[in-house]
């Protein structure tokens, strides 16, 4: 075998793999940043660069969903290109190839990121420093993830390496010549990458010989949460009805590991905030754990409802659930709501878990959010807690069951959204793609409509109707999507006469107490515009009730 | 119970450029077991997805007792017993909670039958299913799939996995136990000397298309294997209308060929040959048969 073409092969099927990922990062990284740059006149490099790194920070997702989704959603940790093995390659070629693009296809599109908009605006951004950490926070995140198949090593050792590296970068942006290491911080860069190559290449030999745990993930993978969490709670499948077993099967398939999540989170929380008391920083991790959970459990445990699998890359409805004897619309409420219900009490317990742990800021003396020289943030901290327990005891009765209603509905169409989202990935995947980038052009076609009155290139009056227009756009296609939904959904004899009840009856309560809601702050004279945006909530969670039994049933008859 | 359990009436569907099924016509009456053969990708478990509704009909139309199973899955899903060619299925589960869950679904679960399968299969229903072989995968599928005495139970490619005896033993005597209660039994497979075992209709599919149709018997009585021994010398095999395929060379050949024994004795003396012996064709021998006419065809297209 010519050594060269290998090398060639490998990388052009890593290429393959990225690519798509690589232009929406490339796109989302300059859009950011140039933003960053515009509307931030004194720190707008900084803040660039800051969101560049983030951009291109993270191994490539779609290499690592080949080992069957995302972090907890069926991912196995280990080595993803594990088809390699069987190559007549060593080792530490297939481990290398795949870390250098790895890391220097990444570091490159910093570096091209940074050098189209240091042109742009005429503002150089540091570019070899921060390539340089890319580099190695690279090496060191791929060599965690592919060098052990060890969940509690991946993710204890992906925040022990974030830290550091983000504190290097930092001191590196900090300094007077900004973007340049000292000869021990180069050193320890360096260091840094040998080492994670020669633990990777261990690691990984390990795998293919198959000493470790398991030498290769399953080629059929389970669409859902790791096994331990799924056997956590077990309890007998009831055999009465068939809504009682699909019950049980939601509950222990994705339900309950979303409690535990939930659960475990609330319980971090309060022994980070208690041990903040002791150690200072714990104070940093507790506040950063806190912040991130919310959006975690609301954004992660809430996909996937459906239970899409992924194998190779591949997204798959499995035949197991798919041919049992259960109508279609049934199928998606039931799915949305086990899930909805489970992450509501997930957030329920983390809000109460860092409500009462939030107690503990008064001994913690000062806290600076890791800002040298910062102003102590604790007793702003503290009287904003004051000001939301004043809120929630100024609440009518009647307000907080409206608050309870809208946070419940919202988040089951949230859930319904995302569960339709990812089962249309399996059939429409570039249409999804499409549909997902479509806010984002329309808020930059705002942004831009808006600089060009500012500037004075279209008239303000015409800006003006513009921007009215285009807040009533998404009011019309929600619309008209919801109705082509429902026809469908009825010619094609998804719905049911309960179904629908229901998702009226749902619509009709949210409608009200989001309506409670809005009542005297909002809606006295309201401009048009602002009805426009208003009434998105309600139109989203229309398009959701009739839009998840749609994409079920499409991807259940394909 | 319907006369007719399965009608498939001029079913095509693409994936892309790719015509996997294409005007295929195909029904199954009550105590059929009926076999469906075919090489790799002539649309075998195309047409069971379509079967089970996982796959929507571009052009024709699947009907299962009587229902559109797109339209209908429950009616038509709560009486079919189904094992997947992948065996998927939840690996998070023990045997038993497999059991209880797939219970659940049809009221008339059959647990006796479930007990006398776990025991004839020797599986401990407290192991996970991510612990079992493939084989005995295969095993705990097939038993969930027939503990509630579907009316119509389809199997792709059961044999896979399965060792020797288990496939020649039970597997036959569970697919018979079903016919033999009135109910259908349609499986797909390329192991011809099993479907000549199990089966009594049989279904050659190739390239999409159905390439021959029937009650096995019927089938294997339709073709002959001669032997043919000719006065001239042929480099190319002669051309004989009712002969499907030659092998041989020179002055002898052996020839697999359909319609009357006589017909094909005349051709033979046309072109100044004899019959040496003649016998009925295996269904193996058939199938070559036709898959290499198909073929030949397509190219001369």
């Amino acid at each position: 075998m010519n050594l060269r073409s290998a090398v060639v092969a490998m990388l052009w099927e890593q290429w393959r793999l990225s690519r798509v990922e690589g232009v929406q990062r490339l796109f989302l990284g300059l859009l950011a940043a140039s933003g960053a740059l515009l509307l931030n006149q004194d720190n707008g490099v900084t803040v660039a660069v800051w969101i560049l790194a983030a951009a291109h920070g993270f191994f490539w997702f779609s290499i690592a969903k080949l080992n069957g989704g995302r972090f907890m959603d069926g991912y196995k940790p280990g080595f993803p290109l594990y088809l390699l093995y069987t190559r007549p390659l060593p080792t530490a070629l297939v481990v290398g190839v795949s870390m250098a693009y790895d890391a220097l296809s990444c570091a490159a599109l910093y570096i091209l990121s940074a050098a189209l908009l240091g042109a742009a605006f005429g503002k150089p951004l540091p570019m070899f420093s921060v390539a340089a950490c890319l580099v190695a926070y690279h090496l060191v995140s791929t060599c965690i993830q592919w060098s052990t198949q060890n969940r509690i090593v991946q993710w204890v050792g992906s925040i022990a390496i974030f830290w550091p590296l983000v504190g290097l970068l930092k001191s590196s942006l900090d300094s007077p010549d900004q973007g340049r290491f000292t000869l021990a911080q180069g050193a320890m860069l360096v260091l840094l990458g040998l080492v994670s190559f020669g633990l990777t290449v261990a690691g990984v030999a390990r795998q293919r010989r198959g000493d470790a745990v398991a030498q290769e993930p399953r080629k059929e993978i389970w669409g859902g949460y790791p096994e331990w969490m799924v056997n956590l709670v077990r309890f007998s499948c009831p055999t009465s009805s068939a809504m009682k077993a699909q019950l049980w099967f939601e509950l222990r398939s994705s339900g309950l590991p979303v409690l535990t999540i939930g659960l475990s989170l609330a319980v971090l929380i309060c022994l980070l905030f208690a041990a903040g008391i002791v150690i200072a920083p714990l104070r940093t991790v507790a506040m950063g754990i806190t912040v991130f959970s919310f959006p975690f459990v609301l954004f992660f445990c809430a996909s996937n409802a459906f239970g899409i699998r992924s194998k190779q890359g591949r997204l798959y409805a499995g035949t197991f659930e798919t041919t049992q004897p259960y109508g279609t619309a049934q199928l998606a409420a039931l799915k949305v709501l086990v899930r909805s219900a489970c992450v509501l009490i997930a957030l329920a317990t983390i809000a109460a878990s860092v409500w009462a742990s939030s107690s503990f800021m008064g001994a913690w003396g000062a806290w600076s959010a890791g800002i040298e020289g910062g102003v102590n943030a604790v007793p702003e901290l503290l009287k904003f807690r004051g000001r939301i327990g004043d809120a929630i005891a100024g609440q009518s009765g009647w307000g907080f069951v409206a608050l309870a209603a809208v946070v419940s509905i919202g988040v089951a169409g949230l859930v319904a959204w995302q569960s339709a989202r990812e089962a249309l990935r399996v059939r429409y995947a570039r249409r999804v793609l499409v549909a997902q980038w479509a806010p984002a052009a329309w808020g930059l076609s705002i942004g831009l409509a808006t600089l060009a009155g500012k500037t004075g290139f279209i008239a303000p009056s015409a800006v003006r109707s513009i921007v009215q227009a285009a807040m009533w756009l998404p009011t019309a296609a929600l619309l008209l999507a919801t109705i082509y939904f429902l026809r469908s959904n009825v010619a094609e004899r998804v719905l049911t006469v309960r179904y629908v009840a229901g998702a009226l009856a749902i619509l009709a309560a949210f409608g009200a107490a989001y309506a409670t809601l809005l009542a005297g702050a909002w809606l006295g004279g309201a401009e048009p515009t602002l009805m426009a945006l208003l009434s998105w909530p309600v139109l989203l969670l229309m398009m959701g009730g009739a839009l998840a039994p749609w994409a079920l049933n499409r991807v259940r008859h394909t | 119970m319907e006369n007719v359990v399965v009608d498939v009436n001029g079913l095509s569907r693409s994936f892309g450029q790719k015509t996997a099924l294409d005007g295929v016509s195909f029904r199954a009456a009550p105590g059929q077991v009926h076999g469906l053969v075919g090489s790799n990708g002539a649309g075998k478990t195309t047409l069971i997805k379509h079967l089970l509704g996982l796959l929507r009909a571009t052009a024709g139309s699947v009907r299962v007792f009587g229902l559109d199973p797109v339209r209908d899955p429950v009616g038509v899903l709560g009486r079919i017993g189904y094992l997947s060619e992948e065996r998927e299925l939840p690996e998070w589960m023990s045997i038993e909670e497999l059991m209880r869950y797939t219970q659940a679904y049809h009221p008339g679960w059959d647990g006796a039958y479930e007990r006398e399968l776990l025991e004839t299969f020797a599986l401990d229903p407290a192991r996970k299913i991510k612990d079992l072989s493939k084989g005995m995968r295969a095993q705990a599928g097939l038993i969930a799939a027939v503990a509630h005495r579907p009316d119509l139970l389809i199997l792709d490619e059961p044999s896979s996995g399965l060792d020797v005896v288990v496939r020649r033993d039970i597997l036959d005597a569970v697919v018979r136990a079903v016919a033999d209660d009135g109910r259908t039994v349609i499986f797909s497979s390329h192991l011809l000397d099993e479907v000549e075992r199990m089966s009594d209709h049989v279904t050659l599919m190739h390239q999409g298309r159905v390439a021959l149709n029937g009650m096995l018997d019927d089938v294997r009585r339709e073709y002959q294997r001669s032997r043919v021994r000719f006065v001239e010398h042929f480099d190319e095999p002669p051309v004989i209308d009712t002969a499907l395929i030659m092998e041989g060379g020179g002055r002898s050949w052996s020839v697999v060929h359909g319609g009357s024994l006589e017909q094909f004795r005349q051709a033979v003396a046309a072109r100044g040959g004899e019959i040496v012996e003649s016998r009925d064709a295996t269904l193996e021998e058939i199938f070559l048969a036709r898959a290499g006419r198909s073929r030949q065809q397509a190219e001369a297209a």
